[in-house]
């Protein structure tokens, strides 16, 4: 049965096929702007850092207007994509508490430790969220984008600074650059592909006309 | 003299329990879609199982009247939006299917 119908590759399909709009590249954009931002100014609008985490509110606005008349409408029920947004939410969570919150609660300065821990942790957190999501989707896209992050911690770590906060908002935004790029490419093509499909308007019209 | 009816053969057997509803390709495509998701859309289901708009209408009624799915209409802004649920009784019997198509071909 497995070989007439392959239920994995139908539930991995459905994610792929929901979200080929480009938003979650697009979202960690934002985010990862906003993080870069908040680092290198310190009075960047917090709003848009936690833009992401009221992802689903805005998400659904701009999907109701662009995407789901294209490609409709369905939720997700099934196990890999619950365990992708929990990875993407635990990921944007331990990125607000690695970054913002616990140098609040902490003297950073006298810490050298952070110094060397923060580029690394960042970089391989971020490789394992896209291996991650790469590895249950089996999509290439995903993959890429470790490929490209692990990529930015290189180029990270080669560059010196004199402070160590410059080289993480450098690394944030070379990812939020890739991120928002990639996302605003995949929406392009995505508008372009699909056209508006109003067939149930048309339907729904008829119907209403022979009554 | 009666004749004795043929025996069944073991292979086919399972065969006889396979609900003859979710059988056909069309709606087999339709639950299979469905069961991986809570809920999809006319258009979503419409895409994924490559039917037409009168063929998918005519396939869920039959889904519905067996109580396998349910169909909800609501209106997003001035738009007509139908809303696909597979049944706690749609998802036994496809699964239930599942099984026995599972047991066939495990004979053959």
């Amino acid at each position: 049965m497995n070989n007439i119908i392959d239920m994995k590759k139908l539930e991995k399909n459905t994610f792929l096929d929901t979200n080929q709009d480009g938003f979650i590249e697009l979202i960690l954009g934002i985010f990862y702007f906003g993080i870069a931002g908040y680092i290198g100014t310190k009075t960047f609008p917090i709003l848009l850092i936690m833009l992401p985490i009221f992802a689903p509110i805005w998400m659904k606005l701009v999907r109701n207007k662009f995407t789901y008349p294209r490609i409709g409408y369905a939720t997700p029920k099934n196990r890999s994509t619950k365990t992708i947004i929990q990875l993407v939410f635990s990921y944007l969570l331990f990125v607000i508490c690695f970054v913002i919150i616990i140098p609040l609660l902490i003297n950073i300065n006298n810490i050298q430790i952070w110094d060397n821990l923060v580029q690394i942790m960042l970089g391989i957190a971020t490789f394992i969220l896209f291996a991650g999501i790469g590895y249950i989707t089996t999509s290439l896209r995903y993959y890429r984008l470790s490929v490209l992050s692990f990529s930015c911690l290189v180029i990270v770590s080669i560059v010196e600074f004199d402070d160590f906060r410059n080289s993480i908002e450098l690394f944030f935004l070379l990812m939020s650059g890739i991120l928002m790029i990639s996302g605003i490419v995949l929406f392009i093509n995505f508008i372009k592909k699909i056209p508006i499909n109003d067939m149930e308007d048309v339907h729904e019209a008829e119907t209403k006309k022979n009554k | 003299m009666r004749q004795k009816p043929k025996k069944t053969n073991d292979n086919l057997s399972s065969l006889q329990t396979v609900d003859k509803l979710i059988h056909s390709p069309a709606r087999l495509r339709i639950m299979a879609h469905l069961f991986v998701v809570e809920n999809a859309d006319f258009l979503y289901i419409m895409r994924q199982t490559d039917l037409t708009f009168g063929n998918l209408s005519s396939h869920l009624n039959t889904l519905e009247k067996a109580a396998y799915v349910t169909i909800s209409k609501e209106f997003i802004g001035k738009k007509p939006h139908t809303l696909i649920k597979l049944t706690d009784k749609g998802r036994e019997a496809f699964l239930h299917y599942k099984k026995n198509m599972q047991q066939f071909f495990n004979k053959l």
